[in-house]
């Protein structure tokens, strides 16, 4: 239940066997790569690896391929890679005969949407029974085909043309403001009779000569089109078949192609010394891989490879990967959501886990309610592979035990009363209503241990790391962690009753105050701690340090109290829950009838999906901030193996 | 006012609330092509879907101009006939505006054929509520035909004074005595109206007599008509202006002392030197301002309508002044210089 220990793996050598190397050491998932020129000094001469990418042209067809044409990867285990294996001549013609294929769909699509619109032109002067091909051979006079808008087609009949004989306007089909149709003009005539026409915003449509009348050209059209239909269909049944034929092939060879790619781009994070075709090639494996990566890496005679625990100067660039059991793993996925652990912190996925199930299981306390979570969590899990899904049979267990002390089962807070009598337990179960004061206390109880805790842990790993600043004088150093209790102790013996009051009085009150005075004025000078610690010289500026520094105290203090009353949240949605289960058993009645059930079973679904929502999120607020605020930063970065031969989904 | 009334003045004002902004005209003189203003039109306006189908391969300004006028039609209809349907007499106003501009479209053919393709057509509606016979009206080839196609209808006294005592048909003359006509019954159309009600029309009707007199000056004396024809030809019985203030912009001696008199009036608050670009800004100024004055603040649902109407042919008007502007490659300065209450 760690952060596993990591190995700095240095490989010097050869550079004509760097290829090699990656391929059969680096590649297969326990390899995380960094670029060698962060790890060399700088008083060395050696430049980045740099060469142009053999596999540019392939990847750019495979690219065209998947974009322009649809063609999919099945994605696969890649079992060998060799560069002979890389067929560049295949793909050329596979991308070439499906281009050819497409240009010549594509053609026929324009040439049937051409169609179409044609069929839309005649099919306006279907109502004129002319020769399309007859009138187009005239040679003295121009047929105009077009839309002419209602109003001008009224001027028209007003007769204020009629001294001009060359304006008649045929109508054909009408439409809802104007008319299609026509009207015939002396090629003399031409340009007079046009402007006419325009004037009165005459459309021309794009008729072209037929032989026969506009109704025979449409049925022709429409054949055309359907001829036209059934080579697009041969063609893209044609592509199919091809395609399918090939995808095999295809896919491996573009999954090799990916995975050469790869190998290529991790050659790229060398140094090179040009003039001795030398390398050097840095990275990461776990610590209990080392002995299986020297073994393998013996069988490169030109290659020294070395393997080193992380020095203070990459201490911040070391990988993490988390390692916990089956009962915590799955809580890691808040954690990550938060920030992995630097390789100098602890891992918090075990206390976060603990104290994360049991502020849920606190908050959504029904024992019938938490089996549901644990079956709905299972199915999660089981079914869609969520990592929520574990998270939420965790979280369902506290909930049926905090359930049981309670005494509630889908609400309902009388039906454990017989079991707990039989047993002899008088104390149980725990009244929400009856002891709503206590529950609060319980609540602000657990912050204040919490609290604590995290301070302590604080402490602890603060001393570790020789940050003595940190673990004596912070806010959630020794000096805190004093003047917190003492608070804490002030504020009880004011509001306990006499039966607590005598209970702690054991404790010197004056004392107490006297620590806390100490505690504060330790923490006031903590910033000055640290840097006289880090720099002897440092010399402290009275004025600008109190200014500075009484806000940050006062912050501080503030902090500890605004920190303990949130966990009141707690004991208010232990509240909240039984409160709304109250309603529901009261809608739902007390007969037992279909009603009752209805409403019972509609009311808890409604309950346990609202709540469990709620409750996670206060979970996680209380997690993220008034816990992990105290002792965590989550500054790391995971470990990212490279791993070619996996399977993808 | 009645519930029928509130329905209408409140439908105008919504209607109102979709005129364009100053946002809108700025995009549709930044448009490059014609089509580019279409677009904008139809997916950014309340003009909506309003072009014909046809092609909708090219636009042109004719088709723009006419699916605007279409639409400006199709309004005042569709409120027309609301008001004939709820007994409100008013409408007979408009019905009165769409003969005048019949008789005077007829008039304008007469001198100009290639007026035709500009004929003013009504919609249904007017067609069944004037007492024109517009087919006879529109068939007329001489002033004779014109008049005579008038008789048996209430425009047939005033049309008789078309030829001149000198036997000439002057269409200039024609505005003017169309223009006397229909301030004469616009105004008895104020019977129907409140008396604040009626102010407010008389006072829409007396600018409208004042820009008209205003434009007939100005262009008779650029064609060089002696100051007495000028004169005779003037309606002094309404509008603002006397028949001394309009002597004296008769006889006044170049552009500059037109302005400065017609400063001194009342239609010289909205008026200035630039105006001159073409005289009919003096009147579409300042009707744009009294309109949107009366429509902000008249209680009377009539005279409510009215203005909205007024100020959406404004609007239709700045729409087609654009795409003339963008039809010749007009800069955007020069064809703001024509837009009517495009900032506000």
């Amino acid at each position: 239940m760690a952060i596993e220990k990591m190995k700095l793996v240095r490989a010097f050598g050869n550079l004509g066997e760097l290829d090699q190397f990656i391929r059969e050491c680096c590649i297969d998932g326990h390899f995380q790569p960094e670029n060698a020129m962060d790890f060399i000094p700088k008083k060395i001469k050696f430049s980045p690896f740099s060469a142009e990418n053999p596999y540019t042209e392939h990847l750019q067809m495979i690219e065209q391929l998947s974009g322009e044409f649809g063609i999919e990867i099945n994605q696969e285990r890649v079992t060998e890679i060799s560069e002979d294996s890389v067929d560049a001549e295949y793909l050329r013609n596979f991308l070439q005969k499906i281009k050819e294929n497409f240009n010549e769909r594509n053609q026929l699509q324009k040439q049937y949407e051409n169609n179409k619109n044609l069929i839309e032109n005649y099919e306006h002067f279907t109502q004129m029974d002319i020769n399309l091909k007859d009138i187009f051979d005239c040679e003295f006079t121009k047929f105009r085909f077009g839309y002419l808008p209602r109003e001008s087609y009224e001027k028209l009949q007003m007769n204020m043309y009629k001294d001009n004989p060359f304006i008649n306007f045929m109508k054909g089909k009408e439409v809802k403001d104007g008319y299609w149709g026509a009207y015939i003009v002396p090629v003399s005539k031409k340009e007079e009779i046009d402007n006419i026409f325009t004037k009165l915003s005459f459309e021309k449509a794009f008729v072209p000569a037929y032989n026969g009348n506009a109704e025979q050209a449409i049925a022709d059209t429409i054949a055309h089109n359907e001829d036209i239909q059934r080579k697009i269909d041969a063609l893209t049944k044609e592509l199919a078949e091809y395609v399918h034929a090939e995808s095999g092939r295809y896919s491996e060879l573009c999954n090799r192609i990916y995975a050469l790619n790869t190998v290529f781009e991790l050659k790229l994070n060398a140094a090179i010394k040009n003039e001795e075709d030398y390398f050097i090639f840095v990275g990461w494996i776990k610590a209990d891989y080392e002995e299986t990566f020297m073994a393998k890496s013996k069988m490169f005679h030109g290659i020294m490879v070395e393997c080193e625990d992380p020095g203070a100067s990459v201490i911040d660039r070391v990988p993490i990967s988390l390692k916990n059991n089956r009962l915590f793993r799955p809580f890691s996925y808040f954690v990550e959501m938060f920030g992995l652990p630097s390789y100098t912190e602890i891992d918090p996925t075990p206390l976060f886990a603990i104290t994360y199930s049991l502020m849920f299981g606190l908050m959504f306390a029904d024992l019938g309610q938490g089996l549901v979570l644990i079956l709905v969590g299972f199915l999660m899990h089981k079914f869609k592979k969520m990592p929520l899904g574990q998270i939420l049979m965790r979280c369902g267990i506290f909930s049926c035990l905090f359930g049981a002390v309670f005494g509630s089962v889908f609400g309902m807070e009388d039906l454990l009363d017989g079991v707990y009598q039989s047993m002899g337990i008088n104390f149980l179960p725990i009244k929400v209503f009856e002891n709503t004061t206590q529950i609060l206390i319980l609540a602000i109880s657990v912050g204040v241990v919490l609290m604590l805790l995290v301070m302590l842990i604080n402490i602890i790993c603060s001393f570790k790391l020789k940050r003595y600043a940190d673990a004596i004088f912070s806010a959630n150093g020794i000096a805190g962690i004093i003047a917190y209790s003492m608070m804490v102790y002030l504020a009880t013996d004011f509001m306990a009753n006499d039966e607590l009051k005598q209970m702690i009085s054991v404790v010197n009150k004056n004392a107490v105050i006297v620590l806390l005075i100490v505690a504060v004025i330790m923490m006031f000078f903590y910033e000055f701690a640290k840097e006289k610690l880090a720099d002897k010289s440092y010399k402290l500026k009275p004025g600008s340090y109190l200014l500075s520094n009484i806000i940050e105290l006062f912050e501080s203090i503030l902090s500890f109290f605004s920190n303990t009353v949130s966990y009141l949240r707690l004991g208010a949605f232990v509240l909240v829950h039984a409160g709304m289960m109250m309603v529901v058993t009261t809608l739902a009645g007390e007969k037992f009838n279909v009603t009752f059930v209805i409403v019972m079973i509609l009311g808890n679904a409604l309950v346990i999906a609202l709540e469990a929502l709620l409750t996670g999120i206060q979970s996680l607020r209380l997690q993220f901030y008034e816990m992990f605020s105290r002792y965590y930063s989550g500054q790391g970065r995971a470990f990212t193996p490279v791993n070619i031969y996996e399977e993808k989904d | 006012m009645n519930q029928s009334a509130n329905a209408v003045l409140a439908k105008v004002r919504c209607m109102y609330g979709k005129r364009l902004t100053a946002a809108d005209y700025q995009a549709l003189l930044a448009c490059n092509t014609l089509q580019d203003i279409a677009n904008y039109l139809k997916t950014k306006t309340s003009y909506g879907d309003i072009f014909s189908p046809g092609n909708g391969t090219k636009i042109t300004a004719e088709a723009i101009e006419l699916s605007l006028n279409r639409e400006y039609a199709n309004r005042l209809q569709a409120i027309c006939a609301f008001e004939k349907m709820i007994d409100n007499p008013f409408f007979k106003y408009y019905v009165l505006k769409n003969d005048i501009q019949v008789i005077s479209s007829a008039a304008r053919n007469l001198v100009s054929t290639s007026a035709f393709a500009s004929t003013y057509i009504p919609n249904d509606f007017f067609k069944k509520a004037s007492s024109l016979n517009i087919q006879k009206v529109y068939a007329s080839t001489t002033a004779q035909e014109l008049i005579d196609s008038l008789r048996h209808t209430p425009y047939y006294g005033a049309a008789k004074r078309f030829i001149g005592t000198d036997g000439v048909f002057h269409f200039s003359q024609v505005e003017i005595i169309l223009g006397a006509f229909y301030a004469q019954s616009a105004k008895e159309m104020g019977k129907f109206l409140p008396e604040k009600a009626a102010k407010e029309l008389n006072e829409m009707i007396d600018l409208e007599i004042d820009a008209l007199n205003i434009n007939t000056i100005f262009r008779r004396k650029k064609t060089g008509v002696s100051p007495d024809i000028i004169v005779a030809g003037l309606i002094t019985q309404h509008g603002t202006l006397s028949a001394t203030k309009l002597t004296r912009l008769v006889e006044c001696e170049g552009t500059t002392d037109f302005v400065a008199i017609v400063g001194k009036t009342k239609l010289g608050k909205n008026f200035s030197y630039d105006d001159l670009i073409y005289p009919e800004k003096v009147y579409e100024k300042n009707s744009y301002a009294i309109n949107k004055h009366f429509l902000r603040f008249s209680a009377n649902a009539n005279i409510t309508v009215l203005t909205y109407f007024n100020l959406l042919q404004a609007e239709i008007k700045n729409i087609i002044h654009i795409t003339e502007g963008k039809r010749y490659h007009l800069p955007e300065e020069e064809i703001q210089k024509y837009l009517i209450g495009a900032d506000a």
